[in-house]
């Protein structure tokens, strides 16, 4: 019988699709060409041509934010996996299952400064999960099944593989490929404790009891544990106010009676309020980081703290607490909720329903232009919680955050912990590639817009209907803020006066652009424009001077807080 | 700043001192010395880094490092009920008139001399801490040309690692 063999080229795709891979963004180049050859006819995976490495990584990065699966990203060696870099950082800081997937010269080369080689291994220890260099074909399949599996288990993150030339020309014998692909994977170091410890569990329990004004801080935890479900049934169970970092916007409800929405250094007066007054904190898959916490050390001073999180490393990085729980939160919050009885917290809740009444989220509508607030403020009455939201990062990223509301998990996109400017079109459109039937809209600000604009060639080629929201206020507008507030208005490098012509820019691209500038145009118009079928960027001209009110200075507590009602 | 011993047992692939190291760049942790090799399972490498820092540091160091996916185990050592040696090569001047002092110095240390010339003595010396510093300080006034040192060494007393 006549041998059949197998390249590995084709063992990286069949191993992808048989680990439920059929989506990846990536862009060729010389050390990949074998790679984008076995695509050519491998009919099980639906490739993106992505314009820009960072795109690409992007991309996949909001496809996995958007469906909870595991995002694929493909680029060349030198220049080509150095582009992933932002992108790979952007999902290590915000726990986002990637793999990323880079050619590298031939074995032959490695070492000798060959062109386009880059230690791409080296460069991204500190931002993988793990991450590998392949040798040997005959790791290959073992590699990528513990790259999969390392990047969506326990607390996900990103993973990378660097695949030289010369192993995926290599051939092997396909039925040895099947018999390494069955072999067992060995990650003797890595076994992610998912079962909460019951002793830790029980005081957690005791503490919930006795709590006279708990206050829940849910994070993306909740989100990557699908453990939504169980949240709401503990704050509804026990009557527990709710508040979300940014990333966990989504989790919880905005609508419900117990959602103070997102808090912080942006958050809302009520949901900043609660942290100085709560004798319990319950943070369920959140890291007590700088923008949440300010000050850690007087953030939630009077309250004892339950720390759920998957990570031990998590526990006590940022802040002390009184009960650590290392676990899944599903299963952890399922435990919980079980030894608990309805009870009434209303003297509580009512104090923070309270706040929320008399600081909604408000602002000075100018009465010439358009303020940034109000194109989002009127963008939620229409979607109403029910679209996926990218952004940017920036003035526009908060104010998304503080008018829309988010109803269900995996519709908030945002690159939170990293900060990354151009993320939201990216983000948007591997969103829209894993889930086409939804209404997924980019808002983003003129500057991040301008990283990443060269992505739109995907709208167009792929006929995706996202929907880019341009809030175009001709700064870089919350290092602006920091100026106006902090520096006496020394406007250094911020001013875009001298933008491109987005109108001309979305033409270019073949996408309709639509610029609305005054409040009627707004309100004629959006409706239309965000329910067409059709992709459409629409470019909202607003103030340039408003400001994300209210703010906790850098390093403060919520009794620093300025701004309460919209104006300082 | 108290000085601990942290023992490292990882899979000894590519790498990994590379990826233990950056990630105590990355944290700010000051690594003050460092020994490597293999242990009794073939495939396995043992680190003891001596690293400086408070308490709650070190905590999170751990957690850390237990992180990284090749990790298979990490602990730090206690002050007490332990074993720890370092070991030094050091080269002294040596002439006709110093020669005989200085052995006998090394004497009382339990070093061994590993090589002599016209001008100079190699010493090996193993011990704590300590005791190589107070040889050192020893060898001062004979002018020291060369100081090489492996890092501490250190082992649980008893059965248990």
């Amino acid at each position: 019988m006549e041998k059949k063999w197998i390249k590995g080229s084709e063992i990286l795709l069949e191993s992808l699709s048989r680990l439920g891979v059929d989506t990846i963004f990536g862009y060729p180049g010389g050390s990949v060409i074998p790679i984008y050859d076995a695509l050519y006819d491998f009919k099980k995976i639906s490739h993106y041509f992505a314009r820009h490495e960072q795109g690409a990584a992007h991309e996949a990065d909001g496809y996995a934010r958007a469906t909870g699966k595991v995002g694929v990203c493909f680029a060349t060696s030198g220049p080509g996996a150095t582009n992933l870099v932002t992108g790979i950082m952007t999902a290590h800081m915000d726990s986002v299952p990637l793999m990323a997937i880079t050619g590298q010269v031939g074995s032959n080369l490695l070492g000798k400064d060959a062109f386009q080689e880059s230690d791409i291994v080296g460069i991204t220890i500190p931002i993988t999960k793990m991450n590998y260099l392949v040798k040997d074909i005959k790791e290959l399949p073992r590699i990528i099944k513990e790259a999969h599996f390392v990047a969506h288990t326990g607390r996900p993150g990103p993973v990378l593989i660097d695949l030289p030339k010369d192993i995926q020309l290599a051939e092997i014998e396909l039925a040895e490929f099947e018999k390494l692909f069955t072999e067992d994977i060995q990650l003797e170091g890595y076994v992610p404790n998912y079962k909460g410890h019951p002793n830790q569990i029980k005081k957690a329990i005791d503490l919930i009891k006795k709590a006279e004004k708990p206050l829940i801080i849910a994070g993306a935890g909740i989100i990557k544990s699908k453990a939504c479900a169980e949240l709401k049934e503990l704050a509804q169970t026990m009557d527990i106010p709710v508040t979300t970092t940014l990333l966990g916007l989504g989790s919880f409800p905005s609508s419900h009676r117990l959602s103070l929405g997102m808090l912080g250094m942006h958050g809302t007066v009520g949901a900043n309020f609660a942290t100085q007054e709560a004798d319990l904190v319950i943070a369920l898959g959140m890291r007590f980081d700088d923008r949440i916490a300010g000050d850690p050390e007087n953030f939630c001073h009077l309250a004892q703290i339950i720390h759920i999180d998957i990570d031990p490393a998590e526990i006590e990085k940022n802040r002390m607490v009184e009960i650590p729980i290392v676990g899944d939160l599903k299963g952890v919050l399922k435990a919980i909720n079980k030894k608990l009885t309805p009870r009434k917290n209303t003297d509580w809740v009512e104090k923070t329903l309270g706040w929320k009444k008399e600081y909604p989220m408000v602002y000075v509508k100018s009465s010439e232009k358009l303020m940034p607030q109000e194109v989002l403020e009127h963008l939620d009455t229409i979607v109403q919680g029910q679209a996926i939201v990218s952004t940017d990062v920036g003035q526009h990223q908060m104010w998304v955050a503080q008018f829309l509301q988010f109803t269900k998990p995996n519709t908030m996109l945002s690159s939170g912990g990293a900060g990354t400017m151009g993320f939201g079109l990216p983000a948007a459109i591997g969103a829209q590639v894993g889930r086409p039937e939804e209404l997924v809209i980019a808002v983003v600000g003129d500057g991040g817009f301008q990283m990443t604009y060269q992505e739109l060639m995907l709208i167009k080629q792929y006929q995706l209907p996202v929907k880019v929201l341009l809030l175009n206020n001709s700064y870089l507008g919350m290092v602006r803020q920091w100026q106006d507030l902090f520096l006496d208005k020394r406007y250094s490098s911020v001013n875009l006066d001298i933008n491109p012509d987005f109108e001309k820019i979305g033409e270019a691209y073949g996408i309709k652009t639509v610029t609305l500038k005054t409040r009627s145009e707004l309100e004629d118009q959006l409706e239309g424009l965000i329910k067409s079928k059709e992709p459409v960027i629409i470019q909202c001209v607003v103030e340039g001077e408003a400001n994300v009110l209210p703010m906790i200075p850098a390093g403060k507590c919520a009794n620093h807080m300025i701004g309460l009602r919209g104006v300082i | 700043m108290d000085q601990y011993e942290i023992l490292i047992i990882a899979k000894n692939k590519d790498g990994i001192i590379g990826r233990i190291l950056s990630l105590f760049n990355k944290r700010g942790y000051f690594v003050r010395k460092m020994t490597a090799g293999a242990t009794n399972r073939a495939g396995y490498a043992r680190l003891t880094l001596t690293v400086e820092g408070d308490e709650l540091t070190l905590e999170q160091i751990q957690k850390q490092v237990y992180k990284i996916i090749d990790v298979v185990k990490v602990k730090i050592f206690p002050s007490k009920g332990v074993i720890r040696r370092e070991m030094m090569l050091i080269k002294v001047k040596a002439s006709n008139e110093t020669r005989t002092q200085i052995i006998q110095i090394a004497d009382i240390y339990r070093g061994s001399v590993l090589d002599v010339s016209s001008s100079s003595l190699t010493i090996l010396l193993t011990g704590d801490e300590k005791k190589l510093d107070g040889f050192v300080e020893m060898m001062k006034s004979y002018e020291i040309l060369e100081i090489a040192k492996t890092g501490i060494l250190a082992m649980s007393r008893g059965e248990k690692m």
